[in-house]
């Protein structure tokens, strides 16, 4: 976990983020984080690709985003959007910017669609990545458990 | 060893990309969540957390396993294109557990212009060892 990110996230007095309190439009502010070697040979043994470009899809900007103001609660991603830009660097800080871009139902389970932007301590764009949060958790267990 | 350049301009609709093989585990699992910055456990590594959420009695994989998948499979065969403007778009369809077999598939779908290049977009998905489809979507690179 990279130390200036640790204070951010670990903090227990936010509020919990409900769907219907929800704002389309939202921003959740940003956080920065360092990432380091050790996260990206991790990353590259956990998907057992010992080339890949992309460690900070392991981070999940946006779920992490969200961490920034609320207590997320249960969700699973039904949907997920990458844009990749430029791999990042080792060693580099990352800034993240979030927003809620959109919230929906659809068969009676509700959806938050979180958008998040990337970019390094040089103002290299490094991805973007939308995901679409389905925020019924139980539902998965139903149909699947 | 990626597609030849020369070669990458000729793709048309129909022509696959060699398909990739992961096996789940519960340990590949836990290293991708250690990869990220929360630190906190979840539906992903810890069997009490996935139970409470309802999910069922052991965790799922996180769908961005998938994409990471897609990912190596575009950079195989595009290498830098997929490094600086590739895309991939993936609804996940079912969970993927610990000792599930992945198999990612990629087969070209379209080509579409994109200012003044062309975006190749290919079809992606992702079958367990079941033949059940787990993700389906997209994933493109500028031609």
């Amino acid at each position: 976990m990279a130390e200036d990110s640790r204070s951010i996230f670990g903090q227990s007095d936010k509020p919990r983020l409900t769907f219907e309190e929800a704002q389309i439009g939202a921003d959740l502010g940003s956080y920065e984080y360092t990432l380091t070697q050790e996260q990206a040979e991790r990353y590259r043994w956990s998907v057992e690709d010992h080339a890949a470009l992309f460690p900070t899809i392991a981070v999940k900007h946006d779920a992490s985003a969200l961490r920034v103001k609320y207590e997320p609660g249960s969700a699973v991603n039904a949907r997920q959007r990458m844009e990749f830009f430029n791999p990042p660097i080792p060693g580099k800080k990352i800034r993240v910017t979030g927003r809620i871009v959109d919230k929906y139902i659809r068969r009676e389970k509700p959806y938050l669609v979180i958008e998040a932007t990337a970019v390094d301590e040089d103002g290299r764009l490094i991805e973007r990545t939308t995901t679409y949060q389905m925020r019924k958790t139980e539902e998965v267990g139903k149909k699947w458990g | 060893m990626g597609i030849a350049e020369r070669d990458i301009k000729n793709i048309e609709p129909g022509y696959q990309l060699p398909p990739l093989t992961k096996h789940i585990t519960q340990e590949r699992m836990n290293a991708f969540e250690a990869s990220g910055i929360t630190g906190l456990s979840n539906i992903h590594t810890d069997p009490e957390v996935a139970r409470a959420a309802g999910i069922g009695s052991s965790p799922i994989a996180s769908g961005r396993m998938t994409t990471a998948y897609v990912s190596e499979v575009m950079t195989a065969a595009f290498g830098e294109r997929w490094a600086h403007g590739g895309t991939s778009d993936l609804t996940f369809l079912r969970p993927v557990r610990d000792g599930d077999t992945l198999t990612l598939h990629a087969m070209a779908k379209e080509k579409v212009s994109e200012g003044e290049g062309v975006r190749l977009v290919f079809e992606v998905w992702a079958e367990n060892q079941n033949g059940d489809k787990t993700a389906v979507g997209t994933a493109s690179v500028l031609i």
